[in-house]
């Protein structure tokens, strides 16, 4: 760890096993196995997570061994990673936190736009288990409002090479309640992508309704796989939820991504099939007859070259022990994105055993 | 002359008897909110800052445990709970809910999201049957006809019925048909209707000592939308605790509140 996330890091750590007389509260650690086979690789995984409390101060932890076989010629490999390792302080109102943390921002599921801590990949099939970035952070809580602000990787400070989600950032948000609708301010200055604004908003309409939209205006943004400055972009999304009273949800999202390749441009190893214009639906039911399963549909479309992904997926949930099996296909005009991607059928079996 | 005589024979006579009521303690049994008031005690004293340790079990049809739950519920004043999930396989999921504003925090994306009413019902257990723990505050109603049987055999007792409609949106069930004892007032059964007014669930109320009641030990719910799924709500604790207002703020559900902290 870099010394710029260690010190704080080590000095909270300090605090927390040093404070004389407070009451400990630590929780028993929990985790999940899981297995999991794929088109692309199988894995076995053990997600381990604990905490340890001492009066404000905490240190929670969350590290991963896995064993991944891949389908190809490539070797099987066996790592342990640290998914969260942080420190933190609860000075009521004020919260510190330094190391690795995952922080998510934003109010979309499909893509979101304002996710510019994290900027976690979405639509991952099977289950996934963040990672999170180094950091440090400062919030204030009130009764309806918060505001966080975050340095992120300040262990790449000044590394010319770090890209995405790895640039050294400051990342602001301020959070305001007004009544059924919640308001974000998120402000990013990246050391080498420098300023971008963002505005989100959720809010629930009736019983059975929420409406939610974020926009966000980068001044710089790094073009997908290059070295090179892809200029100003905008990014915007908008969608709803629904759910009915046969327990069956509809999420339906349409997004604007100004970082990505213009319509039957040349497909790069990078950009994933990504379009600017995208349209997103998923359904889920969980049937009356059998409660224990969840069904899901979901399609996403890209109106400027008519390609889709369509994806459908099952989850059967036992006291203890789930099972969720997906597939996705990609498909169109033999020009779109989603037709010339390398990999356009897959699919996942994965078991959970949560203690 | 004589007219006279018996309305102020009989107003004095009214307010007589609502003299030795109040003197009694009792409830008038058409005041509706306080009837409500008395029911709620059974559960937690209204207003009342709290702990709840909740065990939700899931029933199969021939009565084996299909799944059990297990959660812990603050409740603060003024219609704000926190519903912490604790069993493995929901670990890390919490429900905020403030007044008609509800958030959902899943471990898998740490980020608090809005959510409705319905959605309120998803999953094992619906959040709103395990952090509702009082009526008084949020309907109002009228009593149904005279005083009724309920029960059978020995456990029969007279009560009363209720018709109760959420006097907010947001509220888990808009209407309620509840049973009441008709001595003490405490909850027998209610069937709870959803949004569509469809019936939802059938609940019927277990207490700690069946000649006495003081408390309710567990709720029985029946799901008439799902088969006849029976789902059993055991109060195991019920404590005082003040919680801090940053923990009501739905940006703090990302981080992991240290429980038994005082």
């Amino acid at each position: 760890m870099h010394p710029a996330v260690m010190r704080p890091t080590l000095l909270l750590t300090a605090l927390l096993l040093l404070t004389p007389g407070a009451q400990a509260a630590d929780t028993a650690p929990t985790g999940e196995l899981r297995g999991r086979w794929g088109t692309e690789d199988n894995a076995l995984q053990a997600e381990l997570r604990g905490d340890l409390n001492r009066g404000p101060w905490a240190l929670h932890g969350a590290s991963l061994l896995e064993s991944i076989h891949p389908k190809d010629a490539s070797p099987a490999q066996q790592q342990a990673r640290v998914l969260e390792l942080n420190a933190s302080a609860d000075l009521g109102p004020w919260q510190l936190a330094a190391g690795r943390k995952v922080v998510s921002w934003d109010v979309g599921w499909a893509w979101r736009p304002n996710d510019v801590v994290q900027q976690e990949q979405r639509r991952q099939l099977g289950p996934v288990s963040l990672a999170g970035r180094p950091l440090l952070m400062a919030e204030r809580f009130e009764g309806d409002s918060a505001t966080s602000a975050v340095w992120v990787n300040p262990n790449r400070q000044g590394d010319a090479a770090a890209r995405g989600a790895d640039e050294s950032a400051l990342a602001l948000r301020h959070y305001r309640r007004e009544g059924a609708l919640d308001l974000h301010l998120h402000a990013r200055w990246g050391e080498r992508t420098r300023g971008s604004l963002g505005l989100a908003a959720a809010w629930v309409g009736d019983a059975s309704l929420e409406l939610h939209g974020s926009v966000r205006r980068l001044s710089h943004h790094d073009l997908m796989g290059t070295d090179a400055d892809g200029g100003a972009a905008t990014l915007a999304l908008a969608g709803l939820t629904w759910t009915g009273s046969q327990q069956q949800t509809l999420i339906l999202e349409a997004w604007w991504d100004g970082t990505a390749p213009p319509a039957h441009s040349p497909l790069t190893p990078f950009s994933q099939g990504q379009r600017r214009r995208n349209v997103y639906g998923r359904s889920t039911w969980q049937p009356d007859a059998a409660p224990a399963w969840t069904l899901s549909l979901d399609m996403l479309y890209h109106p400027e070259d008519r390609g889709w992904q369509a994806g459908t997926g099952a989850v059967w949930q036992a006291d203890r022990l789930s099972v969720e099996a997906a597939l996705r296909w990609s498909d169109g005009p033999a020009d779109s994105a989603a037709a010339r991607l390398p990999v356009r059928r897959s699919g996942v079996l994965a078991l959970r055993w949560p203690f | 002359m004589n007219r006279l005589r018996w309305n102020a024979l009989f107003t004095l006579g009214a307010l007589l008897s609502l003299l030795m009521l109040d003197l009694a303690g009792a409830t008038p049994v058409d005041d509706v909110t306080a009837l409500l008031r008395d029911a709620d005690r059974f559960r937690a004293e209204p207003d009342t800052a709290l702990q709840v340790e909740t065990e939700v079990r899931v029933l199969k049809v021939d009565g084996s445990v299909d799944k059990e739950r297990r959660y812990t519920v603050l409740l603060q004043p003024g219609h704000r709970s926190l519903v912490l999930m604790r069993s493995p396989a929901e670990a890390g999921q919490k429900v905020l809910m403030l007044g008609d504003d509800f958030w959902l925090l899943m471990p898998a994306s740490q980020r608090p999201m809005r959510i409705t009413p319905m959605q309120k019902l998803l999953g094992d257990a619906a959040t709103g049957d395990i952090a509702t723990l009082s009526w008084s505050e949020d309907y109002a109603g009228s009593r149904i006809g005279g005083e009724e049987r309920c029960g059978e055999g020995p456990a029969a007792r007279p009560c009363l019925h209720l018709s109760l409609k959420a006097t907010r949106p947001g509220i888990t069930y808009p209407r309620i048909e509840l049973w009441l004892g008709a001595t003490r007032h405490e909850p027998l059964h209610a069937d709870l209707y959803v949004l569509s007014d469809k019936l939802a669930k059938q609940a019927r109320f277990v207490f700690d000592r069946a000649d006495k009641p003081t408390q309710v030990e567990a709720m029985e719910l029946v799901d008439q939308l799902s088969r006849g799924k029976v789902t059993q709500v055991r109060y195991l604790s019920r404590r005082p605790r003040q919680i801090p207002e940053t923990w009501m703020n739905p940006m703090f559900l990302a981080r992991n509140p240290a429980l038994e902290t005082p």
